[in-house]
């Protein structure tokens, strides 16, 4: 659905972007890290139609982006980092100018305003001034307007950004709920925690190269070298660390703070099979879990904090 | 007309913004005084002095066109950059709309208080006309050389408001070329008379609205005046309707190709 090939853009000496390549399929919720300045803003930018790209191509549903620019706008819905909202019109004005901008016709727009209002949760401010709203509340108008004509595709960049944690929950609800909808999303972030709940596709992009790409859970793999098992004996934790190391499923186990950390690469029933393997041996296990390994020790894994 | 949606909301807005209310209340009460005065002593001068028809015509002709050349580079020339300063750019142009669309939206909602101005003026006009008995041509020419004006300097504006970033260039830039058209090309036909020491006007203010304005309604009431008249004309018409033209082609091109901040 979504696909650039060697996409780069350059400002003067500056090359925000450098040869990436994307591939996002129709369904995937795609959440696009990296730091500040690393090249976000600019590539989705460069697939919304807004920037011409240096070199490469960006396709959206099979369409070349920056030569087809009229047939690709239908499908794409773009919340910028950073909008303005007109002042002096009402919430349904404002809605009701971009479905005619998206040349919606008049008989079709009054239902898609209520729809989009109420999957938005601001159908009672319908008559309210735009500027009346909270900045939480105008985010979600944003987003309101980039779904009014129902696009395929969403580019939405940081669309949490600068909320409260309250707005913060309510947006990530929203997407949790477009997801539901089948919408192919490209979400950025630096926030990770933000995009771990509901993305099944990462990419992460530092000084405009995109370090890695994939399943999240492919990625945890590569990058942090499995799972980690946590696993607390009473006493023998030599006797238990020679156990593990036996255990194909464990790539390396050592003791760190009273604690027997494992490297784990197997099935949930590779992981019964390690806590047996323990309890037959009568090594007393006080607790066994699998750390919880996030977005977060996958993003410090990869990145340097380096930006172009 | 109505269905081009930059035109319904540009409309909306100005009329509905509390920022224009007060801009137009602080212009609008000593310009309402003023007209009200003038109204009042022109008419006057009107019943007294049954010979001033011809005096009106040129006189409400001149005012219009100075009024017209103040006000027409501050409504088009921040049409643009607003959008561009208050980050609404960007989602403008990611929609189906066209950059005629939007050109011509902002064109029109911006320019209506020009035939307001014409309205306010036309009692005048019409009574020098009739009283007058005007031929036709002169009729014409005075608001051809009007309209030209306002095309030329509206379109100015909006072509800095695209290409620039600011609002503040923008205004900068569009009053700029009025200036130099008017004022300006006066000041070097004089520095030209001066260094030269030759009296007859240069070629220059042929780009003058004003100047055209006075020599053509002179030609036209049957006076002769020693220069191409008619040349000038054409000359002026041909740089104010093609430029307009031009530019606007010029301004379409540059919104469709422009980056969105």
């Amino acid at each position: 659905m979504i696909k650039t090939k060697n996409l780069r853009k350059e400002f003067g000496k500056l090359v925000a972007v450098d040869n990436l390549n994307l591939e996002i399929e129709a369904g995937d919720i795609f959440g696009f890290i990296g730091p500040n300045g690393a090249g976000k803003t600019t590539t989705i930018r460069m697939l919304a139609t807004l920037l011409r790209p240096t070199a490469g191509k960006a396709y959206i549903d099979g369409i070349e982006v920056t030569a087809n620019h009229r047939q690709v706008r239908p499908l794409i819905g773009f919340m910028p980092d950073f909008f303005g909202v007109y002042d002096d019109v009402k919430v349904w004005e404002y809605l009701d100018f971009f479905a005619a901008a998206y040349r919606i016709p008049k008989r079709e727009r009054s239902d898609k305003i209520d729809n989009v209002l109420h999957l938005t949760n601001l159908g009672t401010k319908k008559d309210s001034f735009v500027e009346e709203l909270s900045r939480g509340m105008k985010q979600r108008l944003c987003l309101a307007k980039t779904l009014i004509h129902g696009p395929k595709v969403l580019l939405l960049d940081e669309p949490a950004s600068g909320l409260d944690p309250r707005a913060r929950i309510e947006i990530k609800e929203l997407l949790k709920k477009l997801k539901s909808m089948g919408k192919t999303i490209l979400v950025s972030s630096h926030i990770l925690p933000e995009l771990a709940d509901f993305c099944n596709k990462i990419g992460i992009i530092e000084k405009g190269r995109l370090i890695v790409a994939g399943d999240v859970k492919t990625i945890l793999e590569q990058t942090v070298g499995g799972r980690i098992l946590e696993i607390k004996v009473m006493d023998e934790a030599p006797k238990a660390l020679e156990i593990l190391s036996d255990l194909s499923s464990i790539k390396e186990a050592q003791l760190v703070d009273g604690m027997l950390q494992a490297q784990f690469s197997g099935t949930l029933e590779d992981q019964c099979s390690a806590l047996r393997a323990l309890v037959d041996a009568d090594v007393k296990v006080l607790s066994f879990s699998e750390q919880a390994t996030d977005l977060e020790d996958i993003f410090m894994k990869v990145t340097k904090g380096i930006v172009s | 007309m109505m269905a081009n949606p930059v035109l319904s909301k540009e409309i909306r807005t100005r009329l509905r913004s509390k920022k224009a209310r007060k801009v137009q209340l602080a212009i609008g009460i000593p310009a309402g005084i003023v007209v009200f005065v003038s109204y009042g002593r022109l008419l006057l001068a009107l019943f007294r002095f049954h010979d001033l028809e011809g005096e009106v015509w040129l006189g409400c002709s001149m005012l219009q066109l100075a009024i017209i050349s103040f006000l027409t580079p501050g409504l088009l020339a921040n049409a643009i950059t607003q959008e561009k300063e208050q980050r609404t750019w960007g989602l403008l142009r990611i929609t189906r709309l066209s950059s005629w669309q939007i050109i011509s939206g902002k064109l029109i909602a911006r320019l209506l208080p020009i035939p307001i101005l014409m309205v306010l003026f036309a009692p005048f006009m019409v009574y020098s006309a009739v009283s007058s008995a005007m031929k036709w041509p002169v009729i014409a020419g005075t608001y051809a050389v009007l309209i030209s004006a306002v095309l030329l300097f509206a379109v100015q504006a909006l072509f800095w408001s695209t290409t620039l970033k600011k609002t503040s260039t923008a205004i900068a830039a569009s009053y700029g070329l009025v200036f130099l058209a008017t004022i300006g090309t006066y000041i070097v036909d004089q520095l030209i008379e001066v260094t030269t020491r030759i009296s007859s006007p240069t070629s220059l203010l042929w780009c003058n609205p004003f100047y055209v304005m006075a020599d053509f309604m002179v030609k036209l009431n049957g006076y002769q005046i020693p220069r191409p008249v008619m040349q000038e004309i054409i000359v002026f018409f041909s740089i104010y309707v093609a430029g307009s033209v031009v530019l606007l082609a010029v301004t379409d091109v540059a919104l469709e190709r422009i980056q969105a901040d």
